[in-house]
């Protein structure tokens, strides 16, 4: 039930925070297949010193590389003097252009009473009850990532315009939701997307809500079967090809698509983020001995000696956990500031309940805990342990912000491009074809104006197996809190606005009001899918015409903060909304009135 | 100096070659209350590698052998709680009214803080149990209190029995019954779904027993398909798994035993068992253990007809018998528990103890290994300033094989080993006390209680 109403509520609300690069030509038809990148200075691979180079890449490969390469006549021609070209990223674990499931409310199942016993047997079996159907029980490793795939899904053009150009991507759902594919960033339908198909297994520890199984021991339980199962399959197929008298070996869809995985042909990408997860997978590998990938790792380095040996290789999650002590802290003040003015003998009071000393120590604490998280990547690599990274619950917007931070903690520049590139491609066992700027590789490049992870660096070009995308070279400014207030002209957002929010197969509509007074903005937003008594709208920030705010959405005790960054026009906006971990829509709307004054 | 070795062992994240870390000590002078062997005035343990290896007046220890001077002050075997759900991340698997072959040993939460207040309260060993929603819960776990590691695997009692969670009453039917429509909807029903159960572990032990016998003939004999949850019901068939039932009244106490007799299945005991004391003598016919409260009752409609003096009739009926807290909170203070048996029943002080110590360790299966003061047994132990039967005495250093887990004199406030960076404020602040038997369950029912 809950599930229910939070995917409703995902298909009203959705946005994403400042979008870096914008593409300005993307619909362009490429007239050549050849593009010169003259005069770069190519990273050609982490590690490699940075030279001056010219690459020409013809029909999605690289085909020549070097100073003086041979420009070819019918080449579009790049001017790269000022620019960096490096090897473009390949994402090593994600959902990059995967739709979201319609309603993953479980069907049927024992809910409605006790199911379809067989009459005739007056003893009903154990089995009958809490034991759904494989797809309502989230165990659908025979599904293929592929059919929830949409060429139209935004996710696609935001990593690519953060200089990704591969990604390993998998089907959402439950405990096994299904195989992973490889797919290559451009196209013009999603067909063309493809490259490898069902190359990978996904598992989390994702329970089916009141189906069975609900909890992380249901899905231990249900996972030792399942391959105890499939292994069993495995010796009975054998023996009924090569032996008479053997009866046909009995048919079950899950025990089918766990063969390769028992076979060790096919690894699990076991979602981990937190080291318990990380503890239990392990566990179950041992336990089983499938060929595991631990993924999206935010704590790995609680464990890191299990992954010295490199048996089991890491992707780490691009996700960070946020500084909430700040944000709070800011509230805070904020309110003692009003507070003061209001009273100021109260004021004391407050700073004596600032003064803690045990709450202070838990800041600490958590400080540290914080920059130990920001540290993972650094420390494993102090280690030696090898890691890729993936963006599953990674948020496009906040890549740069992210690879900074762990930066700032310690991880080199060479190592981000090793986990961004050679390692991912030695993962999928891609190597061949990517991970560097060489002759022969598939032309994916990054084009960027300033060495790639350097602050104000920005994406001016992105190479995908030889399709151009260019970029604004504007770089947009992240808007900050107050200063924006003053410099810019919040009359010109004052009003009603209608708006329309295009979810695939529906749109959702409603109005928003914006208030100026006293050089402060306030909103409201409306709409008959809001049904919680808030509608405040907050941290509204408008810089020209930029336009950042977000709505908390409360659903059963649920708190969901919902992102809107728009881009004013006039009388009309568009832009996107976004729900972390959900996704991102996009938004249009339409000024209804004026304030009146 | 002392700060730093106690940090040090607190806080030996990675286990070397899998091996749980033990350590050596000699405890000092101490009034020891073996429980099976009396109580000795002014003696000494010798610890080694984690083992009790010496006990005695005056004892030589090898040169460096730490030393923990324990004049005046009682020297016990690290309390057993039979009965707890710390440690756990998951306690109802409340899908279906028979989940036997979950193991919450697979949900092992080494950062619990409960499991340091247990060890604050003297308890080196918790059996962990699979919640009562269900007729036939998952399979329990025993774990012993190494406070201090990251990995989950190193609280896992080694060599303790498989034991599995039953539960009868109300329950499995509000959850099952009444919360989602199907069996069981009565007491009856709860007995129909058992013996079911056991039925079809029997036809399966039967399928592959045949099996077995034909793949020695016929190398390409076809297995059946492999169930976990009838595999399982066939190990408690076969006696490899006790059962611990959750269980108030006395006409379902007697209920079950009747089935385990239709099935021939010999090792239980009985958790809760408030009515226990109207058919101790069953029990005690029967072999069945009870693992009771002192005096907590009148929590829902069955029970009701309790008495705190439960404990001491079913062990002067000669039933194996233990007080366990069900809390995380009771937890901490389970020798005061047992001292209430004195008080309502005027049990022994080895009597009383027994209840928390050497009891509870034969009700799991390990009373070869823990529950007493023995050489030969692990170095499980509690220290406490007085008699642990006295309301004045205070736990000060609690013990497991040989490494201090829990040290008055050196109790840092935060004792959190993980810390979660984006929770505002530490979680076992404002926390509400739950039914814990239950947790996890909520979404289940119809009616609230």
């Amino acid at each position: 039930m809950k599930r229910k109403y939070f995917l409703l509520t995902l298909f009203v609300f959705g946005f994403t925070a400042g979008i870096i690069a914008q593409p300005v030509s993307e619909d362009l038809p490429q007239i050549t297949g050849c593009i010169a990148l003259i005069n770069a200075k190519v990273i050609s691979a982490p590690g490699k010193p940075m030279q001056v180079e010219t690459i020409i890449m013809r029909d999605g490969l690289i085909t020549d590389i070097g100073p003086r390469a041979k420009i070819p006549s019918d080449a579009y021609r790049i001017q790269a003097d000022s620019l960096y070209a490096y090897p473009a990223f390949i994402d090593a674990f994600s959902s990059i252009g995967v739709k979201n499931p319609e309603s993953d409310a479980p069907r049927g199942g024992p809910q409605g009473g006790p199911g379809n016993r067989d009459r005739n047997n007056t003893r009903p079996s154990v089995d009958e009850e809490g034991n759904p159907s494989l797809e309502d029980a989230g165990i659908t490793p025979f599904r293929s990532v592929r059919p929830s795939v949409d060429i139209k899904e935004k996710s696609i053009a935001d990593w690519r315009g953060q200089g990704f150009a591969i990604a390993h991507i998998v089907p959402k759902g439950k405990m096994i939701p299904g195989k992973g594919s490889l797919i290559v960033l451009s196209g013009k339908e999603t067909g063309q997307l493809f490259w490898k198909e069902d190359v990978s297994m996904f598992a989390q520890w994702s329970g089916a809500g009141d189906n069975y199984p609900s909890t992380v021991i249901g899905i231990m339980a249900k996972w030792r079967e399942l391959y105890h199962n499939a292994s069993q399959d495995l010796v009975q197929q054998t023996s009924y090809t090569n032996a008479t008298l053997v009866p046909r070996p009995h048919y079950n869809q899950a025990h089918e698509a766990l063969l390769p995985v028992v076979k060790r042909d096919m690894p699990v990408y076991f979602r981990a983020p937190k080291v318990k997860d990380i503890s239990r997978a392990l566990a179950l590998q041992k336990d089983l001995g499938m060929k595991m990938v631990i993924s999206d790792a935010e704590e790995a380095w609680y464990l890191k000696d299990q992954f010295k040996t490199g048996t089991i290789p890491l992707v780490l999650s691009l996700a960070l956990p946020e500084d909430k002590s700040e944000n709070k802290k800011d509230k805070a003040e904020a309110k003692a500031e009003a507070k003061e003015k209001n009273d100021e003998a109260k004021a004391e009071k407050k700073d004596t309940v600032n003064t803690d000393p045990e709450k202070e120590e838990f800041e600490k604490k958590r400080a540290q805990s914080l920059k130990e998280h920001y540290a993972q990547a650094s420390v494993l690599a102090k280690d030696g342990i090898p890691f890729s990274f993936g963006t599953l619950s990674g948020k496009s917007s906040d890549f740069t912000k992210n690879i900074r931070l762990m930066m700032d903690n310690g991880l080199t520049n060479d190592q981000v491009l090793s986990a961004l590139t050679s390692q991912p491609a030695k993962l999928l066992g891609i190597e061949k074809n990517c991970g560097t700027i060489d002759i022969g590789k598939m032309a994916n490049v990054i084009v960027s104006t300033k060495p790639i992870f350097e602050k104000d660096a920005a994406i001016r070009y992105m190479i995908v197996e030889g399709n151009l995308y260019a970029y604004d070279e504007k770089e947009k400014k992240k808007v900050q809190g107050k200063e924006s207030h003053s410099a810019s002209t919040p009359s010109s957002l004052a009003g009603t606005w209608s708006y329309t929010i295009d979810i695939p197969d529906q749109k959702k509509e409603g109005t928003m009001e914006f208030i100026e007074k006293d050089g402060s903005l306030t909103g409201t937003i409306h709409s008959s899918d809001i049904t919680s008594g808030n509608n405040e709208l907050e941290s509204i920030v408008l810089d020209v015409d930029a336009v950042a705010f977000t709505f908390d959405f409360e659903i059963e005790g649920q708190l969901m903060v919902i992102e809107f960054n728009v881009k004013l026009k006039g009388e009309s906006f568009d832009g996107s909304v976004t729900i972390a971990d959900v996704g991102s829509f996009s938004i249009t709307g339409q000024r209804m009135s004026k304030p009146k004054n | 100096m002392r700060n730093i070795i106690f940090l040090s062992l607190l806080f030996s994240f990675s286990l070397v070659g899998g091996q749980v870390p033990t350590g050596d000590m000699i405890i000092r002078k101490g009034t020891v209350l073996t429980i099976t062997k009396g109580t000795l005035t002014e003696t000494d343990i010798l610890v080694q590698k984690g083992k009790i290896t010496a006990i005695g007046k005056v004892l030589k220890a090898p040169a460096g052998t730490k030393e923990i001077d324990a004049t005046g002050l009682f020297v016990m075997p690290g309390i057993i709680d039979a009965h707890s759900h710390i440690g756990i991340d998951a306690v109802n698997e409340a899908t279906n009214p028979i989940t036997s072959e979950v193991k919450v040993g697979d949900a092992i939460d080494p950062f619990d803080l409960s499991i340091y207040r247990a060890l604050a309260g003297g308890v080196t060993t918790s059996h962990a149990m699979h919640g009562s929603a269900n007729v036939i819960g998952g399979q329990c776990q025993t774990i012993k209190h190494r406070y201090g590691l990251m990995d989950p695997s190193a609280f896992i009692f080694k060599d303790a029995p498989r034991t599995i969670k039953f539960a009868l009453g109300e329950n499995p039917i509000r959850v099952h019954g009444e919360g989602r429509g199907v069996q069981p909807r009565t007491r009856m029903g709860v007995e129909r779904v058992i013996r079911n159960a056991f039925a079809e572990g029997q036809v399966y032990r039967d399928k592959m027993k045949a099996y077995e016998l034909e793949k020695v003939k016929n190398p390409n004999a076809v297995p059946p398909v492999y169930n976990e949850r009838y595999q399982t019901m066939a190990d408690i068939l076969d006696g490899k798994i006790i059962i611990q039932c959750h269980s108030y009244r006395a006409d379902e106490i007697l209920m079950l035993l009747n089935v385990l007799r239709d099935f021939g299945v010999k090792k239980i005991t009985f958790q809760h068992a408030n009515e226990g004391f109207k058919v101790a003598p069953e029990l005690a016919t029967f072999g069945a253990m009870a693992s009771v409260f002192s005096d907590w009752w009148a929590y829902k409609f069955e029970v009701y007809y309790s008495t705190a003096y439960n404990a001491t009739i079913l062990t002067r009926n000669g039933v194996v018998t233990s007080i366990n807290s069900d809390s995380g909170e009771m937890i901490r203070h389970l020798y005061y528990e047992c001292a209430k048996t004195q008080r309502y029943g005027g049990l022994s002080d080895d009597e009383a103890l027994s209840l928390i110590t050497i009891n509870p360790a034969r009700q799991l299966g390990i009373d070869d290994k823990v529950g007493s003061i023995e050489i030969g047994k692990d170095a499980d132990i509690a220290i406490f300033s007085g008699n642990p039967l006295s309301v004045y005495a205070v736990p000060l250093m609690t013990i497991v094989d040989g490494i201090i887990r829990f040290d008055k004199e050196n109790d840092p406030s935060d004792m959190r080993i993980y810390i979660d960076p984006e929770e505002a404020t530490p979680a076992y602040y404002g926390r509400e006390e739950v039914d814990e038997c239950m947790r996890g369950t909520d979404q289940m029912f119809n009616n609230r209680h």
